[in-house]
Order: structure tokens, then sequence, then C-alpha cells
């Protein structure tokens, strides 16, 4: 089970699994809300280039701030 | 029905069509207010149906019911206190699952609840079919196909949702499973949540039970019994045990494996479309290397638009004023006090204010378009960047630039900042971000000291008006806010039209709240203005004005008007100078004297709290001149000519460019006060703004003054 990275690392148009997130209870209770759970699938849609990425989770597309995807390990 | 009013809460997630479908339900009946001690925004609307009313009460737009945010808190609240006889979840069928996940807390809380699939047209281009019938067993709920901007199902819904008012439909609220072993875990805590006295039974027993176990610190916070207390903390631990992860993680992945396992019996797609034109618009709407330009290029848009498209109506509004004034002037004894207040003072004064109404309503209406299209949510994508670094969000951009036209809008645009103290620090900034209203006042001095390099300054002063809000949000997030600016999360909804009708009312409802100010704070802080400079009314002038006036008025000539009006402002400007604004600024004269400034200034910058184009008016009384405004040659001559009393000139461009520096940073104005002050809440913040503001203004100012004093730079 090496095969964990970040979800800063994940190529535009890449689909992942979403493992874990690292972060204080509320922002990931509102990631929850917004479907972002572990298990759920991901696929990076549009990236800045030291901000932001949209991903794509299920019908919905979701910001995401560096920070916190940084601290979301994928596979 | 007891009282034969109904009542309908809707719900639903942001950008479900919420607020179209409650625009459709309630018209124009709609009531905006603030729920009780927050500033989340309470809409509810009326209505009569079959000769009964129905109040309609729009929540907030949550994903949902956590106790993490303020919109959920007041959502959550508003549905246990105050009972509704059916809720109505707004969900965008393009986009079912997420947008269950409201539903299924709802059905956990145990509302009566009635399911309206909007976008349902969205969802059937996209070839999406419902087995509403199964879908509505597996939920326990009625469902109604809407669109909502069409009005297609609305009846429907209405009809639907008095027969749940009613009870005529009965709804059967379903249990969600979280796994054998979580289930066991809730039906044991049920009975001790029964039993314990800090739970009368409002909220249902196993919803308690849930949010105990995902350590909702609100509803925790009433446990009294140690038994409840100590089953909860072993719940906890158990579920961290047996699933690896923390319980409200673990509650929501169920959850959604819930909604997932009705989806699959019940909803079949027909068509994959994927690529739509909404991603079409946002490869380059949001393209890496254009987005930033495109959106620096519409905001520029935005403003030239509005400042030239204002221009007209607020001539009007200012003649429409002068008539008002005259006419209403004509029933008063001139000379009077009574007349100084009612003319001068309240006409004048709210006429100033009222002035702003278009600039405000066309900024609003841009932003109310810019939102409606979806293209504020790429904005703070493109911004987030960037506002990170100095410890912003990425959604105090837009705020920010409004703040360039007004800083009221700004203000009030801070709403859309999820995070309570990102919101704080872009509030507490924006006075910084130069505002329409301190333009007269550049156009003024550097017309008349600058008239070389006007635009460099110009650009100089909102540069730097940028730079202080820059690094004050940087200090501010070290030292008062501390922390990280909280990460954003946000949705990135689809592109659409936005419907005139929604974007007309959002602006309505943003230019009421300017025109109830302007009723309130602003005809207070005129008035009071109006006293400082006009009292004390006797005053013993020192020349004999009267005296000279007759003999103007006895000499023949073209010029006895002008000779008159001169000698009358001149009067005028004797009073000013000995009433206590006058007085108020020849004490504080010692205090501004090292930035340059004697005391006709000091009285223009406290004119300036009304509105910052006071400072300009005030300066045209001081140094006579009847009609001053920042065209005025007269003026600008007499500002370049204006000596202290050693003989020294007031204004040499160096002390210009201070006062141009000191209007720019000191307090904002009344108005932008008392917003934050509304908007925080509290008499902490605007209290800090006013002091914060206005020492950053006072040390540049000297600073600039006496460096440039002494290397002798811009003195002639
Ligand atoms: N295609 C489609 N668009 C809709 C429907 N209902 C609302 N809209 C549009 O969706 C956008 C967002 O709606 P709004 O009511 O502001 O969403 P809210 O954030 O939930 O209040 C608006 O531009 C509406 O015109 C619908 O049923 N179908």
């Amino acid at each position: 089970m090496d095969n964990k990275v970040p979800l800063t690392a994940v190529k535009l148009g890449q689909k992942v699994k979403l493992r874990s997130v690292n972060a204080g209870q509320g922002l990931k209770c509102r990631l929850s809300a917004m479907g972002i759970v572990p298990g759920a699938e991901l696929m990076v849609v549009n990236t800045t280039f030291a901000g932001p990425m949209v991903v794509m989770v299920k019908d919905s597309k979701v910001i995401l701030g560096r920070g916190i995807a940084m601290k979301m390990m994928v596979e | 029905m007891q009282d034969n009013v109904i009542k309908i809460a809707l719900a639903g997630n942001p950008n479900s069509g919420k607020t179209t479908i409650f625009n459709s339900i309630t018209g124009a009946r709609q009531r905006v207010g603030n729920y009780p001690g927050v500033t989340v925004e309470k809409k509810e609307g009326s209505k009569c149906c079959d000769g009964q009313t129905v109040n309609v009460v729009d929540l907030p737009g949550i994903y949902s019911l956590t106790a993490y945010s303020v919109e959920e808190l007041v959502a959550r609240d508003y549905l246990i206190n105050e009972k509704p006889n059916v809720v109505i979840d707004v969900i965008d069928a393009s986009n079912l699952e997420r947008n269950l996940y409201l539903a299924v807390q709802l059905i956990e809380l145990g509302v009566p609840l009635l399911l309206a699939f909007n976008m349902s047209d969205v969802a059937k281009q996209r070839g999406v079919n419902f087995d509403l019938e199964l879908l509505s067993k597996l939920f326990g709920a009625p469902i109604v196909l809407t669109v909502g901007h069409k009005g297609k199902g609305h009846e429907e819904l209405l009809e639907t949702a008095l027969k749940v008012a009613r009870g005529e439909i009965k709804y059967h609220p379903v249990k969600v499973s979280y796994g054998k072993r979580i289930d066991r875990l809730i039906d044991g805590i049920e009975p001790l949540v029964k039993a314990d006295p800090g739970f009368t039974g409002r909220r249902p027993a196993r919803w308690v039970a849930l949010k105990l176990l995902e350590n909702d610190s609100r509803v925790f916070g009433d446990v009294k019994s140690p038994a409840l207390a100590e089953a909860v903390k072993e719940g906890v631990e158990y579920i961290q045990k047996i699933a690896g992860d923390s319980p409200e993680t673990v509650m929501a992945e169920r959850r959604y494996g819930f909604i997932s396992g009705a989806c699959q019996e019940a909803v079949k797609t027909t068509v994959e479309l994927r690529h739509d034109w909404s991603d079409r618009i946002d490869a380059v709407m949001t393209n890496k290397l254009l987005g930033l330009p495109i959106f620096l290029a519409l905001m520029w848009l935005m403003f030239k638009f509005t400042f030239v498209a204002s221009e007209p109506f607020m001539g009007w509004i200012e003649s429409l004023f002068e008539i008002l004034g005259n006419a209403v002037g004509r029933f008063l004894t001139a000379g009077s006090a009574i007349h100084s207040l009612v003319v001068d003072g309240i006409i004048g004064g709210v006429g100033g204010v009222l002035v702003f109404v278009p600039i405000i309503g066309l900024l609003f209406l841009f932003m109310a378009v810019l939102e409606g299209t979806g293209y504020m949510a790429r904005a703070a994508f493109i911004m987030d960047g960037y506002m990170h670094k100095i410890g912003l969000h990425g959604q105090s951009f837009i705020p920010m630039i409004l703040g360039f036209g007004c800083t009221v809008p700004g203000i009030m645009a801070c709403r859309i900042i999820p995070d309570r103290r990102d919101r704080l620090a872009t509030i507490l900034v924006l006075p910084f971000m130069s505002c329409g209203a301190r333009l007269p006042i550049y156009s003024l001095f550097i017309g008349a000291f600058f008239a070389k390099n006007g635009g460099t300054i110009l650009f100089t002063l909102y540069g730097l008006g940028i730079l202080a809000a820059l690094v004050s949000a940087k200090l501010l997030r070290k030292f008062v806010l501390k922390g990280e600016a909280s990460p954003l999360v946000m949705e990135l909804p689809p592109y659409r039209v936005p419907t005139v009708r929604g974007v007309l009312l959002q602006t309505w409802e943003q230019v009421r709240m300017y025109l109830k100010k302007a009723g309130t704070i602003i005809l207070l802080g005129s008035v009071l203005i109006w006293f400082l400079s006009s009292f004390p009314w006797d005053h013993d002038y020192s020349f004999d004005y009267e005296a000279e006036m007759a003999k103007a008025q006895d000499a023949k000539g073209d010029e006895v008007e002008g000779r008159i009006a001169e000698i009358e402002a001149r009067m005028h400007a004797d009073k000013l100078r000995s009433s206590y604004a006058g007085r108020l600024g020849r004490v504080i004269e010692p205090l501004i004297e090292p930035l340059g400034f004697d005391w006709r200034i000091g009285v223009a910058l406290i004119g300036g709290l009304v509105a910052k184009e006071v400072v300009v008016s005030t300066l045209g009384t001081l140094y006579s001149v009847s009609e001053a405004n920042e065209e005025s040659h007269t003026l600008r001559e007499r500002l370049q000519s204006a000596k202290w009393p050693n003989g020294r000139k007031v204004y040499t461009p160096l002390a210009a460019f201070s006062l141009m520096v000191f209007s720019l940073l000191y307090l904002p104005c009344f108005a932008a006060i008392a917003t934050v002050r509304k908007e925080t809440g509290t008499y902490k913040w605007p209290l800090f703004v006013l002091t914060y503001t206005t020492s950053v203004a006072w040390i540049v100012s000297f600073a600039i003054y006496q460096v440039g004093s002494f290397f002798r730079i811009g003195i002639h």
C-alpha cells in the first residue's frame, strides 16, 4: 500500500480514489458534505500554477485550495 | 391546522435552484432580515392558497447539518425550534447523490419532508431516468419533479407540500443503516438519550444519538447524565477502532453508501455525456494563462461601465435634491436655524448619500449577474493562490475589488466568505481600497498641484491603498486573527444563464439595505456635522458683512450678484471658523501640523467622515468659494495661494500629496463604519477600524511630509 500520494501530485484528467484526509474536524465535515469522503472517486479537472485545483466528484466539481489538496492522500 | 397558517421551510444545497423556487412561490411578497444574533440572511415570504395562508422561509443554502458552520446551525435550529409543517428539500437532480446527502440528514432529523427534484430538465438532457416511486419509498418522502426557472411543477409542489403539512400524505421515516455494528451501537445509546433530562424530546432520540457519536459539540453540550456521556465516549472509540477513521467521516461514508445503493436501484443513466458547454467555457475562462487577464479585464469593464453609466443618474439625483431643497426652503424662514437644518443638514446630507445609489445599484447588478452565471466561483478559483499568500481567502478578492467602487457594498459582499476570521480580516482591510468618493479629493489636488504627472500620482495613491490593505492583512493574520486563512473548499457550479428576475431581486435587496442606512445612521451623521459647523448660531462677526453687502447692492454693474455671493461666502467662512467644527479644527491643528495641514484641512477631514467627498465641499466653504467642486478653478487658485499665518504657503505639492494620502487612508465614512458594525455584530471591530486606519494614515502622512521636508522635495 505504498501507492498513496497527495492529491496535488495527481495529473490532470487522472481518476483516483480518496484514502484519507488529514485535516481538522470542521474541514473534514465540509468535505464530506460535498461528497469528498474516503473511498470517493476524484478526477482532477483543472489546476492553477500554485493555487487551487478543481476536482470532479460524483456529478459535481469542487474547488480545493492548495493547502487542503496537499493533505488529501489518494491512490 | 390550529392557527390556519402553514409554515413551509425551503432547504437545499447552494446552486440547487432554491432561490428561484422561493421567488416563484412567494412572488414579490418577501421580507429579508437576519436570523437573531448572526449575519445569516433570513428570507421569508407568504402566499395565499385555498383560503390558507402559507408562510415560506428560505433557509440558508447548505450541504449538511453539522455544527461547524453558522448557516448549518441556523438551519438546524430553525427546523428544531420552529417545527415547520413541511420542509421542501430542493435537490439538484442532475447531481443527485451529493444533494441527497442533505435529504438523508433531514430524514434523520425527523422533519416532514418533501423532495423537489429540481433541474429535472438538465437531468433529462443527460439521459437520467428516475424511478420516482421507488426513490420515494427508499427515502420515505414524496418527490416532485420541477424546473425552477420555467415554473414547471411548482403547482404540484405546493399542492403536495400542503398535503404533507395537513398530514394527508403519510411519510414513513426510513432508517439509514450504518452497518450492523454501528446500528447496534446507536440502538444502545437511544434509550440513554430518552432517559437524559437534557433532551426533552424536541429532537428525535436517534438523531441525538447519531450527532453525539459524530462529536457534535452543540448537542454534546446538552448531555446531562454521566451514563450517556460515558456510552458516547466508548462508542466513539469503538467506531474509531472498527472503521479506522473518526466517526464523523465514517458516518458520512456510510450515508453516501446508503444513497449510492438507492440510486443504483432507482436511477438509470442512458447516455454518457460528459464534455458539455460549461467545460468548454471553463477551458478558456479558468485557463492557466488566460484566466487572470480575463478576470482583470472583466473587473475593469465593470468599473468603467458603472462609473460611466451612473454619471447621468447621479446628476439627476443631485439636481432633484437641489430643487427639493429650494422648494422646501421656501416654506421656512431664510437664514433661520431650522431652515439651515432642513435644507443643508437633512436634505443636503441625505442627498449627498443618495447620489451614490446609481453606483451601488449598478455594481451590485454586475455582481448579481456574475454570481448568477457562476463566474464568481471561477474568480475565487483564479485568485485563491495569490490571496492565500497574504493570508486572505480566494473569496476575499471580489469584495476588495468592489471596495474600489464603494467600501460599503464591499463590506457587505464579504458575506460570501465562509470562515469568520477570513471574513473579518477582509472587512478590516477593505477601507484601504480607495473608494470612488475619494476620487474628487484626488482630482482637486492633482489638478491644483500635479497637473503634469496626475496619472502617476493617481496610480501611486491606488497602489498605496492596495499595499496598505495587503500589509494590514498580513499583520492581522500574524497578530490578531492568528492562523492561516482557511483553505478554499467550494463547489464550482456549471455556468447558467441567470434569470432577469433573480438578478433584479438580488440587486434591489442590496440597494434597499443601503437606502435604509442612508435613512438612519448617515442622516444622523450629517445632522451632527451640520450642527458642529453651524453652531454657535449667533456669531459676532469681526467684520460688518451686512454693510458691505448693502454697499455692493447699491453699486451698479454686472458683477453685483457675484460680489454678493463672494461676501456671503466670506461671511460663512468667518462663521465656520468660530463654529464648533472650526474650534475642533483648531484644537487638532497641532496634531495635524506635522503632516502639513492647517485647521481648515482639519475641519474638512472631520467633514469627510460623513462621506469623503465632503472634504472637497468643506474646503470650498472654508476658502470662501460658494460653488465649490473639483472643477472649480477658483478653489484651486485659492488653495495654491493659501498661506500659514507666518506667510508660508499651506499647500506645497508635498502637503497636497500628504493630504491625499491621509484622505486615502484615514478612517472611512460613517456609512462604512456603520456597515462594519452591522456585519461584525460588535462595537469592537468598528472601533478597531477607526483607530487603526487613522493611526496608519497619520504615520504614513507624517513620514511623507517630514521626509519630504527634510530632503526639500516638493516644497515649492
Ligand atoms: N436548467 C435549470 N436551471 C435552473 C433550474 N432551477 C434554477 N435554475 C437556474 O439555476 C441557477 C441557480 O439558481 P438559484 O435559485 O440562484 O440557486 P440557489 O443557490 O439554490 O438559490 C439560476 O441561474 C437559475 O435560473 C432548473 O430547474 N433547471
